[in-house]
């Protein structure tokens, strides 16, 4: 070789290659790798400008149906319920252009954002001889398109859905949420100091049904008395339970995107990075959706997009055991897992008392039906021989449901629908 | 004095093409590699089929999938015959166990099962378990042992 050819490229051959290794090594992969929830999957961009198509798709629930849907899309992407979150500053001005390609006329209400103006003028409830036709502006069917631009309303959580046969298309899907934060204060609910919360561990809970005769008769062009649904399904954020659970992003849900596992660490007194999780409640639907968090109460703060204060700012948020969301209705609520008996290992285990082994319903195999590790991962108590644990790393589970028990029912099949868990870890985390 | 070292060996031709020769095929075979497992990730999820299990339990698996954030496995099945799959559901003392085809495990303990009613053909329902100590993994195979039947190599999504 002639060692005067061109060195500096050979020399830097070996650190290019290396760099490509590393690179192919590290580069993300489209695969099942188990997700874990890390703050809202937000629809963002510094211009505040969001193009949603209206369009028709299949969403699929846990006992095997599959479902015809209307829903808003983001133009570039796959059709999804419920339409993206979009996440905005309260006060700058925001621009949704829609895209219609529904087979009848749709349009987009955003109830309490101000100064709504539709393809430039304010925007005007329309009606033709036989009375309203639609709350706002419409798009007309199959291509019609409307550009929508307001102010954001006070920070608080908001429902986007059609303003058209109101009825019939919030039942058929048209609807998504629109979170509106303090400028500058992405890490608070609203204005108030003491609305701080956790931003990876921020979760939206929009709850909706559907009757599947209704999506039926529309995929197939026929009539339906929309007075006389039947809902059978019952979502949060278009999934059912256990989809819920099952990761943002999920392989098997393509066009479910979002999660709703609330996933908490104990609250550490004293130390200023532990902080609440941050649950929007958002009602998408007809009827009241009474929601409750097992276990642990959560803190009402915004209601509506207002903060729950008294006269002259004093603090009036108030903890619930069971939030009843009304239809369009939207709550904040801080969820805080505090270790109110000061568990600790070594000095203060918390003894479990152990019952007698043949009630723990131990079988002739391995099965037993106690929890037999302390909670959040003690040393582990009495197990039947040859188990370590009953659990991935000390870790417990609370359920969070529609206390109307029809509501956590996939078509009657209980559990199932409007249904999710929320995850406490040990203080120290859970290794994977 | 080491960086001129360095250069003086590095100059030396046959050491120049031995090392790049190594990094190129490193290359390729990490590329291979990771576009091969992607291409895995983009197949069609499919659980094998088992005579003598969906006959003598009266159920197909639909799904394995661990969900929670690694802390539950999802178990699915689809119902074929409502009598069998009564039996097999009502029997709470044993659901059946997930075995880890990659590593030692056996997940069994079922957090969350369908509570009563009739399995209606052909609709599918769930059973969650705790994932203990990390047993099941998303992208690894298990084995389902149910009642005596056995159901090998069920991906795990
Ligand atoms: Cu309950």
């Amino acid at each position: 070789m002639n060692p005067t050819r061109s060195p500096r490229f050979t020399s830097a051959a070996p650190v290019v290659l290396a760099v490509a290794i590393v690179v192919a090594l590290t580069m993300p992969m489209p695969s099942a790798a188990a997700a874990t929830t890390d703050g809202l999957p937000c629809e963002a961009n510094s211009a505040n400008t969001f193009s949603l198509d209206a369009k028709a798709g299949y969403v699929s629930t846990p006992d095997g149906n599959s479902i015809y849907m209307w829903s808003y899309s983001s133009s570039t992407k796959a059709f999804q319920l419920p339409g993206p979150m979009l996440c905005v500053d309260s006060g700058v001005t925001v621009t949704v252009v829609l895209h219609n390609t529904l087979p009848e006329a749709t349009s987009i209400v955003f109830p309490g954002q101000h100064h709504q103006r539709a393809n430039g003028h304010p925007a005007q409830p329309q009606a033709d001889t036989t009375g309203l036709t639609s709350l706002t502006d419409a798009a007309a069917p199959l291509t019609g398109s409307v550009t929508y631009t307001f102010t954001a309303g006070s920070p608080g959580t908001y429902l986007y859905e059609s303003g058209t046969d109101v009825a019939k298309q919030r039942e058929m899907g048209l609807s998504g949420a629109l979170v509106v934060r303090p400028p500058g204060q992405p890490d608070h609910a609203n204005g108030r100091a003491d609305s701080a919360f956790d931003l990876n561990r921020e979760y939206v809970y929009l709850l909706s049904e559907v009757d599947p005769d209704l999506h039926l008769a529309v995929e197939r062009k026929r009539a339906f008395d929309v007075t006389k649904t039947k809902a059978r399904y019952f979502f949060i954020n278009g999934r059912s339970m256990p989809d819920t659970i099952a990761p943002t992003g999920a392989a098997w849900l393509p066009n479910q995107p979002y999660g709703s596992l609330v996933h908490l660490k104990p609250f550490v007194p004293g130390d200023p990075d532990s902080r609440p999780a941050l649950v929007r409640y958002l009602n998408a639907g007809s009827v009241n959706y009474p929601f409750h968090p097992h276990g642990n109460d959560q803190r009402v703060i915004t209601e509506d997009g207002q903060p729950v204060q008294g006269a002259g700012g004093s603090d009036a948020s108030y903890d619930k055991f069971l939030i009843d969301i009304g239809p369009g209705q939207s709550a904040d609520t801080l969820d805080q897992w505090v270790d109110a008996e000061h568990w600790n290992g070594e000095t203060n285990p918390i003894p479990v008392p152990l019952p007698q082994l043949q009630d723990q319903i131990v079988g002739p195999g391995t099965e037993t039906w106690f929890s037999e590790n302390p909670y959040l991962g003690g040393q582990p108590g009495e197990v039947p021989a040859g188990v370590v644990r009953n659990n991935q790393c000390g870790e417990y589970y609370m359920v969070a449901h529609s206390h109307a028990l029809e509501q956590a029912t996939n078509y009657g099949a209980s559990f199932g629908g409007m249904m999710t868990l929320v995850r406490i870890d040990p203080a120290a985390g859970c290794p994977s | 004095m080491l960086q001129r070292k360095l250069g003086e060996w590095w100059r030396r031709g046959a050491v120049r093409i031995a090392v790049l020769t190594v990094l190129v095929l490193t290359f390729a075979a990490v590329l291979t590699w990771r576009v091969q497992s992607s291409a895995d990730a983009g197949k069609p999820y499919q659980v094998p089929q088992d005579r003598q299990l969906e006959s003598s339990l009266g159920i197909r698996i639909a799904q394995a999938a661990v969900v929670a954030d690694g802390g539950i496995v999802e178990l699915r099945y689809t119902v074929l015959d409502g009598q069998k799959a009564s039996k097999f559901q009502n029997d709470v003392h044993h659901p059946p166990v997930l075995r880890s085809e990659r590593r030692k495990g056996d997940v069994y303990r079922a957090a969350l099962m369908k509570q009563g009613h009739e399995l209606r053909p052909g609709q599918t329902y769930y059973i969650l378990y705790l994932n203990n100590g990390n047993a099941i993994r998303s992208g690894e195979t298990l084995e389902v042992d149910a009642g005596g039947a056995k159901l090998q190599h069920v991906p795990v999504r």
